[in-house]
């Protein structure tokens, strides 16, 4: 827990808290924006 | 996954370009009403998460999925002056368009999900049904509007994550891969109505350091 704080506050800083929130606001764009079909899928078997 | 493989890509070639300046540059991205974004995608979570079944079981999952672009394009016009964002509108609009021309879904043919699908057969995807964890549906080429819009492009193995995806889709990976590379010009309106237009490079993120003194001159809003 103590290593986990300093963690925190070593790299929780305003900068990279506000660089990660537009990074998640990216891939939420890109996922909600794009229409991609992924692989993997069993077809008419999976129903 | 594989536009959020474009978002690690983007930040791959921002910090190749601009090593340690690179998480500056992303900081000082100016995002307006990020939350849209974020809440258009909690909407589409739903038809994301549906398996592989008749269309007529998702229409409610259907219904959020169309109603979150009505955030996303909100959230589009409030950042619309940057060129990332311009690319982003662009594909998503084309998406749109795809999928509002095919009943609510976005087209994918049986051709192209035997190429991602290898082992499978084309009885195996039957036309009209909703492809599984995706926004799609099954349509013969010949059935479907718009199709250059549509999943018409093929990442087949061995690519680790074998994806058909659109012209939208790679417009707004490479809007994203533009964006990640920081702005151009930091615009600043002072109270006084002045407009000052400030290159990056000159003054870095300010309150974060790391950038050089301001050189550029403030400019009078016309």
């Amino acid at each position: 827990m103590e290593k986990l704080a300093s963690l925190w506050l070593r790299y929780g800083t305003v900068r990279n808290r506000k660089v990660a929130y537009i990074v998640l606001t990216l891939v939420a764009l890109a996922v909600a924006g794009g229409a991609p079909g992924a692989g993997g899928g069993i077809g008419i078997g999976s129903m | 996954m594989i536009l959020a493989v474009a978002v690690v890509l983007g930040l791959i070639v921002s910090l190749v370009r601009y090593k340690t300046q690179a998480i500056d540059r992303i900081a000082a991205l100016p995002l307006r009403s990020a939350w849209l974004a974020l809440l258009a995608l909690v909407m589409q979570y739903p038809l994301l998460l549906a398996p592989f079944s008749e269309t007529q079981q998702v229409v409610l999952h259907q219904v959020l999925f169309l109603l979150s672009h009505l955030l996303l394009l909100t959230f589009i016009w409030r950042n619309r002056w940057m060129a990332g964002i311009q690319i982003i509108g662009l594909g998503v609009v084309w998406n749109l368009a795809a999928v509002l021309a095919n009943g609510g879904f976005m087209p994918v043919s049986p051709e192209a999900l035997v190429q991602i699908n290898p082992g499978s057969s084309l009885e195996q995807w039957p036309v009209g049904l909703h492809y599984g964890f995706s926004k799609d549906i099954i349509l013969a080429r010949q059935e479907t509007n718009l199709w250059l819009l549509s999943d018409i492009l093929v990442l087949p193995p061995p690519f680790p994550w074998p994806t058909a995806f659109s012209l939208g889709d790679l417009l707004l990976a490479f809007g994203i891969g533009v964006l990640l590379q920081g702005p151009r010009d930091l615009v600043n309106v002072t109270a006084e109505g002045l407009v000052q237009v400030l290159p990056f490079d000159a003054v870095g993120v300010p309150g974060f350091g790391g950038g050089r003194p301001i050189r550029s001159q403030s400019h009078t809003s016309s």
